[in-house]
């Protein structure tokens, strides 16, 4: 379901994202018509939401830490009608779990950083464990997104930005099936969070290796 | 926020801190220059000299095989100890978001920021903003540990929450070194290899 103002956003922001960067997007296709899914990225810059979710035709409620909504009145009003769901980064929050079952439930996309945050020197992190466990209670398609360039773009440890080529990939959609009990979600842990590392640096593709200068 | 953030230490020679301005930093002991530039990293080896692109990774890697932030904090006679001055705020309550009448979370407010100063040792935190907001907390009882672009946040026992705005030195510095301050002391305690350090931290068994 797309209300008004994600509507009204998403092509709002996605001309703010051309002005921003020269975004290429591939896969879209993967992206289920209809039905609930969950959407897995990588989280290298700020500018991730805007490309990710400005150049998917489905609405995606994106889990996003609970201080961005406290930042100022703007982004509290903002926020929720981007979908964004409050999670807080300080204890298991429960609530953000509830509110990404029932998007599901209405047939939305709910879409995770599995890094849990922006990575500093823009490689793959270590994925959080509860962000699996919520892939494995779901049971739904989950489709992996690779966003690359926006490092480059804009890395966490700067306030200036730099206009850059950045590439949205999105991938086949995984199936991982329902994992009801505890247990059949904690044996399926590390495969899972294996399957979707690979997916997503098969997506990120061969970077250029780059030898450490010597002076020589 | 700025790139000596990221480059808290010489990715060249280990030397601890680097000096830097804005999207610059330099090292008074080697001479490397970084910057950022076209949205890359260049490293000059001497100022003035041929620009080297870099990754932020490979810089990072560098800095973790000179120690990371652990040498700076580790004294002539072995123990360990670093501070550093931060604005300092604790969360004073939780506000419910709602969106349409339906309650999409929980937001934490965090209270007025007072000056202060965080050290930590080997086996504590401690916390001293004045009055009240002064105390210290094993490692252990440490209930997760996250850093933001600017802050970094401590769950403390007893559901209290602390923030630290760093007013002269590098979020990612003091979230490396509390992960390895934490990592160790678990170590140490016999509770086995910390494997995530949010929203809880979680040892492998």
């Amino acid at each position: 379901m797309v209300s008004g103002w994600y509507a009204f956003f998403r092509v709002a922001l996605r001309w703010i994202g051309r002005v921003l960067t020269r975004c290429r997007v591939s896969g879209r296709s993967h992206i289920p018509r209809e039905g609930p899914f969950i959407l897995v990225a990588n989280h290298e810059s700020i500018l991730d939401p805007l490309l990710i979710q400005t150049n998917c035709r489905r609405t995606v409620h994106f889990f996003a830490k609970s201080t961005q909504f406290g930042a100022n009145a703007v982004f509290r009003w903002f926020l929720p009608r981007v979908a964004a769901i409050p999670a807080r980064r300080y204890r298991v929050d429960p609530q953000s779990v509830r509110t990404a079952l029932r998007a599901l439930e209405r047939g939305d996309g709910v879409g995770i950083y599995l890094e849990g945050e922006r990575s500093w020197e823009g490689a793959l992190r270590p994925f959080r464990r509860g962000s699996i466990r919520l892939i494995l209670k779901a049971g739904v398609p989950v489709v992996p997104c690779h966003v690359s360039g926006t490092y480059d773009a804009w890395p966490r440890w700067t306030r200036s930005r730099w206009r850059s080529t950045v590439h949205v990939r999105y991938g086949e959609p995984l199936h991982f099936g329902v994992h009801e009990t505890r247990g059949a979600r904690e044996s399926a842990l590390e495969p899972a969070a294996d399957r979707l590392r690979q997916a997503l640096l098969a997506l990120a593709g061969e970077r250029p290796d780059r030898p450490w200068p010597t002076g020589a | 926020m700025a790139l000596i953030d990221l480059c808290y230490r010489c990715p060249q020679c280990g030397h601890d801190p680097m000096d830097g301005e804005g999207d610059a930093v330099w090292c008074a002991s080697c001479g490397i220059w970084i910057e950022r530039s076209r949205g890359r990293l260049l490293l000059s080896l001497t100022e003035g000299d041929q620009q080297f692109d870099v990754s932020a990774a490979d810089l990072c890697r560098r800095i973790d095989e000179h120690g990371g932030p652990i040498t700076r904090a580790t004294r002539d006679d072995g123990t360990l100890e670093y501070s550093a001055r931060a604005r300092i705020s604790w969360r004073v309550s939780e506000q419910a978001v709602r969106y349409r009448g339906v309650l999409r979370g929980f937001v934490e407010s965090m209270g007025p920021p007072a000056p202060g100063t965080v050290t930590v040792d080997r086996d504590r935190v401690h916390v001293d903003a004045g009055g009240r907001h002064a105390g210290s907390w094993r490692h252990l009882d440490l209930g997760a540990v996250q850093a933001s672009s600017s802050s970094l946040q401590l769950s403390l026992p007893d559901d209290q929450l602390v923030q630290f705005r760093f007013e002269d030195d590098s979020p990612r510095r003091w979230e490396t070194l509390m992960r390895r301050l934490i990592t160790d002391a678990y170590e140490r305690a016999g509770r086995g290899g910390v494997v995530e350090f949010q929203p809880r931290i979680v040892t492998g068994w």
